[in-house]
């Protein structure tokens, strides 16, 4: 239904189903572990989670094949906007951190706990992803 | 056969050799003259931000002191280029917090300080692989300047500069 609506796209990239369906799963999967996970997106519309020691609760690394055809990423938030990490430091919600926009290559996507967010690399600048196609279940109460 | 053998000794005998000259060059560039050395280093709070911080390496008295400090800014957001960072540092020389007050470094530590050098400017880096909490180190001195991008942000080798020179490491809420 969802992918349906969205016709395939999010912002100016077509994606598959089953790479729509994987950033989906990795947002479950993130808001219950608490980490951040990453999908990276190939050209022959496949997708892949990034392996599970490059996810970190506040950080994820993605490792990208060029060569194989992969050209664009996805990686969740989990937490909400600006909770205090200390030495004031504040999280960021459903979109693009600043050091996201300079360290991701190509096209990068963000799933927040509400909102997404797509940037090109190079631009400095993230948009929203209008009206927000994933979909997010709380098994638990938000403060969780 | 015979001349391919003298070249394959001669290979064996040069790397070791320029290995060895290369660690005493680095101390040896370290202690000498009036120059200071920074070696900074920015420590990533996952994605979200970060703190620069680092040694300011002098000779004083024909002793080598070293202090610790923090950045009063950060480089957090920068574009990741050598050039950037460079500058950021030059920029920031004299606004810092000192977080470990002037000592004389000791024989180990100096060694180790040269053989940190010498690590940093030959590490090799990882192609196609992108942390957002990635983290660098710079060292910077009147003659040169060298950066290492660390860029998976997981080499962390700043946790082992600050326990040998004894410089207190406050908790970092990245990876769990």
């Amino acid at each position: 239904m969802q992918y349906r609506a969205m016709d395939g796209k999010l912002g100016q990239l077509n994606v598959t189903y089953r790479q729509f369906s994987k950033i989906n799963a990795a947002y479950q999967r993130s808001s219950f572990w608490h980490k951040e996970h990453g999908v990276i997106l190939s050209r022959d519309g496949s997708a892949r989670f990034v392996a599970r020691a490059d996810r970190h609760k506040y950080d994820v690394t993605l490792r990208l094949n060029p060569r194989n055809g992969d050209f664009a990423t996805a990686h969740t938030h989990w937490t909400k906007d600006g909770v205090d990490l200390g030495g004031g430091v504040f999280t960021v919600g459903g979109y693009h951190s600043p050091h996201d926009l300079v360290s991701i290559p190509g096209y990068s996507l963000v799933v927040g706990r509400t909102t997404s967010t797509y940037s090109i690399s190079g631009t400095g600048a993230f948009n929203y992803i209008n009206p927000d196609p994933f979909i997010r279940f709380f098994m638990f109460p938000w403060n969780w | 056969m015979e001349l391919v053998k003298f070249k394959d000794m001669r290979k064996l005998i040069l790397i070791p050799t320029l290995f060895l000259l290369s660690i005493c060059f680095a101390q040896a560039q370290m202690i000498a003259g009036n120059d200071t050395l920074y070696l900074n280093y920015f420590i990533a709070v996952g994605e979200f931000g970060g703190n620069n911080e680092g040694l300011i390496i002098y000779s004083n008295n024909n002793e080598l002191r070293a202090k610790g400090v923090r950045y009063n800014a950060s480089s957090y957001g920068m574009p990741l280029k050598v050039d950037a960072i460079i500058d950021f540092y030059e920029t920031n020389k004299n606004s810092y917090t000192v977080i470990k007050a002037e000592w004389v470094l000791g024989e180990k530590q100096r060694d180790y300080i040269a053989k940190i050098l010498e690590e940093i400017k030959t590490r090799p880096v990882e192609e196609n692989v992108y942390s957002n909490a990635s983290e660098h180190y710079a060292i910077l001195t009147k003659k040169e300047s060298c950066v290492f991008i660390d860029r998976t942000g997981e080499w962390n080798k700043f946790f082992e500069i600050k326990k040998v020179l004894d410089i207190e490491q406050q908790h970092r809420n990245r990876k769990h």
